[in-house]
Parts: C-alpha cells; structure tokens; sequence
C-alpha cells in the first residue's frame, strides 16, 4: 500500500513539475523550433526516478504533460502531444540507464549529468518522432543535429540544478522524510 | 563526471555530427533546386526554384486554413500561416537541399530537394 507521505510527496511534485513545465513556455527560445528548451520539469521527473521508482516517475511524467497541457489550454493539440512524447521517451530512458547503471561500479555509473543528457536526448528524439507521424513526413529529421546538440548544454544545466536540489534536501535532512 | 557520463555526452555529440554530415554529404554539390511541398502526408506541388524571376506566393490548404508560400530564386519560405505558433514562419527563407519548413499543425512540410536527376544518382 502507498504511504500517506509518499502519495504526498508524488503530489508536490506533480505540481511542481506542472508549474516548471507552464514556466518554461515563458522563456523566449532563440530558435525557432519548438523542441529546443530548457526542460525544467525533467528535473523532477528525473528527482522521482532518484527517490522513488520508474513507476512513479512515469506516473508523474504522465500527470505533467496532461494538467500543464490541461492548464495553458494545450490538451490534446500537437503541444501537448509532442511533450507527451517526449516526457515519456526521456523517462523510459533515464529510468533504463539508472538501473542498468546499478549493475556496474560505483565510480562508473551515470551520474545525474549524464542521466539528464540522456533524457534531454531522448525528449527530443521522442518529440521528432512523433512531429514525424504527425506530418507524416520524415524530413523533420533535418532538426535532428540541433536538438541533439541542445541536449547537451540543456541536459548538463538541468543535471546541475538537481545535483544542488539533492545536496540541499540532504542538508537540511528532509530527504529522509521524503524517502521513507 | 564520471567515465560513463563523458561516454554518453561523446555519442550525443557523435550523433549529432553524423546526422549534420549525412544531410551535408547527401546534397553535396547541388545547384539546382526544387522544393517539394507536402501536405498531409501526399504531395501538394513541386516548384522549381531555378527561375531568375522568380517572385510569387502559393497557397497551400491544410487542415487549419490556408498557409501561403513565397517563392523567390532559389528560396522558398512561409510567409503567413493559421497555425498558433508561426515557428513555421520564423524559420525565414531556405535555400539549401534538405532544409525543410515544417508546420505541425497545419500538416505541411516544404523541402528543398535536389535536381531529380542528382537524387537518381544518390539513389542508385
């Protein structure tokens, strides 16, 4: 049975990663293609997968895209299905490469930087895809080099800003709380 | 950073180098220009942009409405469009072999291919 904490806790992040995902349509991009972004709200995809579990993670995926799009109006157009994609494709991602990161040595695993550019990757590969069966067309694709080179700056930058989330939830002993 | 990191983040980056190379290599050396608009999957018209003279606009229907095209020599762009965003539009002009316009929600892509002749030849 889920704990009272737990189920709490999938709440907060649900909504924080609602409002990441709303806020993040607010930055103006310096390309015009609608795949290129920060991916905030990866983070706490990503934080779900680190506390919790793929299930979780997922389920939180899934509640982000459909209430962000539900919110700014987008439900069921081609934004929300685009994120949708690409919040699933980057959690199944993350979640492959933590566990099997668990069978190999402590100082060889993924860190959080490398899980990140992994599912900034594969948000952007997933958001391609599913544009292509959208248009029908695969010359989309022609944005293949791009998106992928933004998911390494993006995927580092969000690495980080998680890294200082856990150190700071270590610190001030809430982790503890969250986790249990 | 750990090894593993590093490994992933240099495929990324390999990646993406091959897929610029590909679209580099595959038009390499084209001159002539056609650009093929797709709507909905078929195709809605090729026009041939080698004409010096070049300068007209081409109404393409999609599901939201009417986007209009503008042509000129060797260049080919979406001037106006029904879609909510116009990232299709903010793309501006495109003029090399493989550069594409797409707009999702209007169904349309607009492609620069090389002369036939030329994609014969990659063909075979």
């Amino acid at each position: 049975m889920i704990s009272t904490r737990k189920l709490t806790t999938i709440a907060v992040l649900v909504a924080l990663a609602i409002v990441l995902h709303l806020f993040e349509a607010l930055i103006p991009i310096p390309f015009p293609i609608p795949g290129v972004k920060l991916g905030l709200a990866n983070i706490v995809t990503l934080l779900a997968l680190v506390l919790f579990d793929f299930k979780t993670a997922l389920t939180i995926a899934f509640m982000r895209t459909v209430l962000g799009s539900l919110l700014s109006g987008t439900l069921f157009n081609i934004a929300f299905f685009l994120s949708f994609s690409g919040a699933i494709a980057a959690t199944c991602v993350m979640a492959i490469l933590l566990y099997f990161g668990k069978s190999l040595k402590f100082h060889s695993r993924f860190s959080l930087l490398g899980l990140s550019v992994a599912g900034a990757a594969a948000h952007n590969l997933g958001q391609l895809a599913m544009a292509a069966l959208l248009i029908k067309h695969t010359g989309i694709f022609y944005y293949l080099p791009i998106m992928l080179l933004s998911s390494v700056p993006t995927g580092i930058l969000t690495g980080l800003l998680l890294r200082e989330l856990l150190k700071y939830l270590k610190a001030s002993g809430q982790l503890d709380e969250i986790s249990c | 950073m750990t090894k593993s990191d590093k490994l992933l983040i240099g495929l990324v980056l390999a990646l993406t180098i091959l897929s610029y190379l590909f679209y580099v290599l595959l038009y390499q050396g084209d001159s002539s220009l056609t650009a093929k608009i797709v709507t909905d999957g078929s195709i809605f018209t090729e026009i041939d942009l080698n004409h010096p003279g070049a300068n007209h606009c081409i109404n393409i229907p999609g599901p939201l409405g009417t986007s209009v095209a503008e042509v000129r020599p060797g260049a080919i762009r979406m001037k106006s469009s029904p879609c909510p965003d116009h990232y299709c539009m903010e793309i501006g002009w495109i003029n090399r072999p493989g550069a594409v316009i797409v707009c999702v929600p209007n169904r349309i892509v607009i492609e620069i291919i090389p002369d036939k002749n030329s994609v014969d030849t990659i063909a075979r």
